[in-house]
């Protein structure tokens, strides 16, 4: 197993760097060097799940816009909780380039949910029905009301086909996207560089803690 | 020391050597605590200290090996000293014990401290120095009475021929004399051989340059020539030189023609009418030598020496020009010399603040080695970290040499090191191998490139790993020289062997092999046949291995049968070859649903799981080396099992086991293959989840778990880990308010594989607001090595 199968609060981290692996220079090894730096004051750190916790599925996702500087792609986040934890999460930059920070949420939504459903048809394989729709967080209201809404714009075909697989989830009631303030956005710790006290309390609602607490 | 003390000494071999003496050690530790060893025995036979572990616990130390170090913690203060464990698993304890110190007193006085500053320079010489203000910064020298004994080693001579009165050049650069002076043994730090030099007629001051092969001499004089001319606005009119092949070539002819320079050379064996370079490079060597008798130094450092010795030779009386030093007949200038110091003197090179943190030593301890020519600056070596620092703020000791036996002692173990640990750490630096020529100067502000005549380069970089402050006063871990690396490797246990004929001479290796071919016969694997025409037959071997228990010792050792499956053909001898493995975010959801519900997880491992798997193809393979059967040669193994290495074992093992889970009336989650679901009446659920030959299983029923347990170990050879606690390199911790999980254990080996276990830790992953990009102007670093290291963290997703 590799590092990140505990650490989601690396993920952005390695997913940035792992992009540089062609041609890295002093500048990407320094990143990756900050990572471990990272690792040496947070060894002990894990994913602590709590007992009764709840198993309802929550789903968050995130996008940054045009975060790649060289080819102007946004990184899609996602996080998924099963009560006090993550169970499963991802950082991935995205395939295409998009025209706004709606679309590029969009993209970001599309792959959650197919995220979403395998982890549904996984838990009621195990016997643990979910029976409302996930909930996903999303930050962006436009994102929320075009998957909403049935008005059409003239968007190129990868959108377009996004957008309608998107839809259909939605209305049959698999996926229910909800707002969420950006401050409680804990997909935002798979798409951004963010600041130490942002990144802690994100952390910390990952479920991500010091193996200290079992003391 | 009690001398009259005698005892023997028992070796591993039965031989004993005599004591030669009790007494007590005193150890140095850095923060000027003095630590005394008592009852040690004095061996001038033992190459090697050794100091006694069961000796240590006696006196209520606690020692622990564990992880490849061994630490001795003192009941009250902690930890005292750790070693870690070399290549031949010895734990080389490295100390500095105090060492007697007779100071000399001499250098105190201006005179002698001045001679050895001048490079050993003649008394007369100093004196005409001062009494003619030849250069700034000079005291009154008196005539000592004593001699130098490093002179007379370095500078004694036979007696002189007779001269005669020669032309004098008028001008700056209308003469100039030249000389090739080597080649030198040993070859420099830099692996230079030999040194040129070009000395103006007018001024006599000296310049020098560093060759590897002499043929270097015509791209150095056109270097030079470039230097000098733009430097003074002159041009070389006259070139004397010996009729060396050096200076003697077509090129160097045509080059001195197409600019006008004349040539003058000797007649052939007479060196003597090049009087004035060769005189000077007898002088440069006698400065040389009387330098580094006198400090010690490595032969390997001439170079800098003899850099050090033109630098003074240029601001030092000669008779040639009158009254004025070399130098300041070459630039008019009068030179200063009160930046002077003593040839490989000890020196506290000032660590700038930006390099360290607030309790690190504020300088470093270095030797004076010269000037730097590019910056106003002093050069220093640090033979530590065997690096040439250029460093302004500099403290001199004039008085102390370094210890280089000490260091040299040192330097044959970093070569050892080289080869099996590449790139060592400083501090929180991570570099690459690939920047191994790149000096780090401690002082940025006046750092510059080594300048190329003679670095101590370095064939590789020689980083220094950091210790715990605590920890400095010892030298611990792979420090032994190749000797004693080889010396003490007969004592231990070698690694395991890697052909059959090696390992099939030893008894432990044969009795493995033996089991192995029992369990292969008792699992009915294989049957002997004669190969069908036109099938093919796969070679088989051995591999052994040494199997350690989670403490370190030899647990047992393991031979191990694998085919050569790289040979087989898809089609032919295979088909499938996929076996599914769970995923991560499944172990997580299982792990998370029975955290949840306070249920148990347990694990199971299953013993050489390939060799249960079925195979379906029609697979021959030879006779293992060792057991051919006996008038059956000629015959092959056609497998019924698979073996380790076919292609299809993980794929036979998985459909196997799969076999059995459908038997059982588990379900296959169809959206996870390694996913077995069984339910009983009353909502009893037993979930199991597998990982090649690891699986791991909760529910909410015992009997279940015992039926599952007992149907697997009926069916398989099976080892009962209990709860789960480690699963796939994740250590889990199931308490009753939780469950955790972690890799603490992982992370640290990735911090010590990559060498950044004793790194500042930071607060976040990534820099606050960081975005990178490709960075195409940037310095590269190695890929490989920076794959390996995104690789330690994540593997890719492919989907």
């Amino acid at each position: 197993m590799y590092l990140t199968a505990t650490r989601p609060d690396i993920m952005y981290a390695v997913c940035l760097i792992s992009r540089y692996m062609e041609r890295p220079t002093e500048l990407h090894l320094k990143a990756a060097k900050r990572v471990f730096r990272y690792l040496k004051g947070t060894i002990d750190f894990g994913i602590f799940y709590k007992k009764n916790g709840g198993y309802v599925l929550i789903g968050f996702i995130d996008s940054d816009y045009a975060g790649d500087l060289d080819d102007r792609r946004s990184t899609s986040g996602h996080v998924f909780m099963m009560g006090s934890a993550a169970v499963s999460w991802a950082s991935k930059k995205q395939q295409v380039v998009t025209l706004s920070t709606t679309e590029a949420e969009f993209i970001a939504a599309a792959t959650s949910a197919c995220q979403a459903i395998w982890l549904r048809r996984i838990l009621e394989e195990l016997h643990f029905y979910q029976e409302r729709p996930t909930v996903i967080h999303c930050d962006n209201s436009s994102t929320i009301k075009l998957s909403k809404n049935l008005v059409l714009h003239g968007r190129s075909k990868h959108i377009d086909v996004r957008y309608h697989f998107l839809r259909d989830l939605v209305t049959d009631r698999t996926i229910d996207l909800v707002y969420c303030r950006s401050e409680d956005q804990v997909a935002d710790i798979m798409t951004k560089s963010l600041k130490s006290e942002a990144f802690v309390k994100l952390r910390a609602l990952l479920g991500v803690c010091s193996s200290s607490v079992l003391n | 020391m009690d001398e009259t003390f005698r005892e023997t000494v028992k070796l591993g071999n039965n031989s004993c050597i005599s004591v030669m003496g009790k007494g007590d050690i005193k150890l140095h530790m850095k923060n000027n605590i003095v630590h005394t060893i008592s009852s040690v025995f004095y061996i001038p036979d033992l190459k090697s200290n050794l100091i006694s572990l069961g000796q240590l616990q006696e006196k209520g130390y606690i020692i622990i090996i564990q992880r490849s170090r061994c630490q001795i913690q003192h009941p009250e203060k902690g930890l005292i000293a750790e070693a870690e464990m070399t290549s031949n698993r010895m734990f080389p304890l490295h100390i500095q014990h105090g060492v007697q110190k007779c100071l000399s007193t001499r250098v105190q006085d201006p005179t002698w401290l001045w001679h050895l500053r001048y490079g050993h320079l003649s008394f007369k010489g100093l004196k005409t120095l001062y009494e003619k203000n030849m250069v700034e910064g000079l005291p009154n020298i008196n005539n000592p009475i004593e001699m130098c004994e490093d002179c007379i080693v370095g500078k004694q001579h036979r007696d002189s021929f007779p001269r005669g009165k020669a032309w004098r050049a008028e001008q700056r650069l209308q003469l100039l004399h030249s000389d090739i002076c080597g080649p030198i043994n040993p070859t420099s730090n830099g692996n230079k051989r030999y040194f040129i030099t070009f000395i103006d007629d007018y001024s006599r001051k000296t310049w020098v340059y560093f060759l590897q092969e002499k043929s270097e001499a015509f791209i150095v004089f056109k270097s030079f020539k470039a230097r000098v001319e733009k430097e003074s606005g002159k041009y070389i009119q006259i070139l004397r030189t010996d009729r060396g092949g050096e200076f003697n070539s077509h090129n160097f002819a045509s080059f001195c023609e197409s600019h006008g320079i004349r040539r003058q050379l000797t007649a052939a064996y007479t060196p003597q009418q090049n009087g004035v370079a060769e005189r000077k490079n007898r002088t440069i060597m006698n400065m040389v030598r009387s330098m580094m008798v006198k400090r010690g130094i490595p032969k390997t450092f001439w170079a800098e020496a003899v850099n050090w010795s033109v630098h003074i030779l240029n601001r030092s009386p000669t008779l040639a020009v009158k009254n004025i030093t070399p130098q300041e007949a070459w630039s008019e200038v009068r030179p200063s010399v009160d930046h002077f110091g003593v040839f490989g003197c000890t020196t506290y090179a000032h660590v700038p603040n930006e390099k360290r943190t607030k309790l690190d030593d504020k300088s470093v301890k270095c030797v004076f080695i010269g000037v730097s020519e590019e910056s106003k600056a002093y050069k220093l070596y640090n033979p530590i970290t065997e690096k040439i620092i250029i460093s302004r703020d500099v403290l001199f000791d004039e008085e102390n040499t370094w210890d280089w036996s000490i260091t040299e002692q040192q330097q044959t173990l970093i070569d050892v090191e080289e080869d099996g640990e590449k790139s060592q750490e400083s501090e929180s630096e991570l570099q690459l191998p690939t920047h191994s020529l790149e000096e780090i100067s401690p002082n940025p502000s006046s750092s510059v490139s080594i300048p190329n005549e003679d670095q101590p380069s370095v064939s590789e970089p020689r980083r220094q790993r950091t210790r715990p402050t605590w920890m400095i006063d010892y030298v611990s871990g792979d420090e032994l020289s190749d000797v004693d690396a080889t010396a003490h490797f007969s004592l231990f246990a070698g690694s395991d062997p890697t052909l059959f004929a090696e390992a099939v001479k030893e008894e432990k290796w044969k009795k493995a092999m033996d089991s192995e071919i029992e369990a292969i016969e008792r699992n009915k694997t294989w049957e002997l046949t004669d190969l069908p025409k036109g099938q093919k037959s796969i070679g088989v071997k051995w591999v052994y291995k040494t199997k350690l228990n989670e403490k370190g010792e030899i647990d047992k050792f393991k031979a191990r049968l694998v085919v050569k499956g790289y040979k087989q053909e898809y089609g032919v001898d295979y088909q499938e070859v996929f076996a599914p493995v769970a995923r991560q975010d499944t172990i997580r959801l299982v792990v998370s649903l029975a955290a949840q519900n306070s249920w148990p997880i347990f694990q199971l491992d299953v013993k050489s799981a390939f060799l249960n798997g079925e195979l379906l193809e029609q697979v021959y393979i030879e006779q293992p080396p060792g057991y051919v059967a006996k008038g059956n040669e000629h015959k092959v193994y056609k497998l019924k099992k698979a073996l380790y290495g076919l292609k299809q074992a993980p794929r036979a093992w998985y459909r196997r086991i799969e076999d059995h889970f459908e038997k059982a009336s588990f379900i296959k989650c169809p959206y996870e293959h390694t996913l077995f679901i069984k339910t009983g009446e009353g909502g009893k659920i037993l979930i199991v989840l597998l990982y090649v030959d690891d699986l791991i299983f909760t529910g909410n029923d015992e009997a279940m778990f015992s039926d599952f347990k007992n149907s697997m170990m009926a069916d398989f050879d099976m080892t009962d880990l209990g709860k789960m606690k480690y699963f796939l390199g994740i250590e889990v911790v199931q308490t009753g308010v939780g469950l955790f999980i972690g890799q603490k254990k992982y992370a640290q080996e990735v911090l010590e594989r990559f060498h950044m276990e004793n790194c500042n830790p930071v607060g976040t992953p990534t820099e606050p607001g960081l975005k990178l990009s490709s960075d195409l102007d940037g310095e590269r670093v190695d890929s490989t090595y920076f794959k390996q290291i995104v690789g330690s963290l994540n593997v890719l997703d492919s989907h």
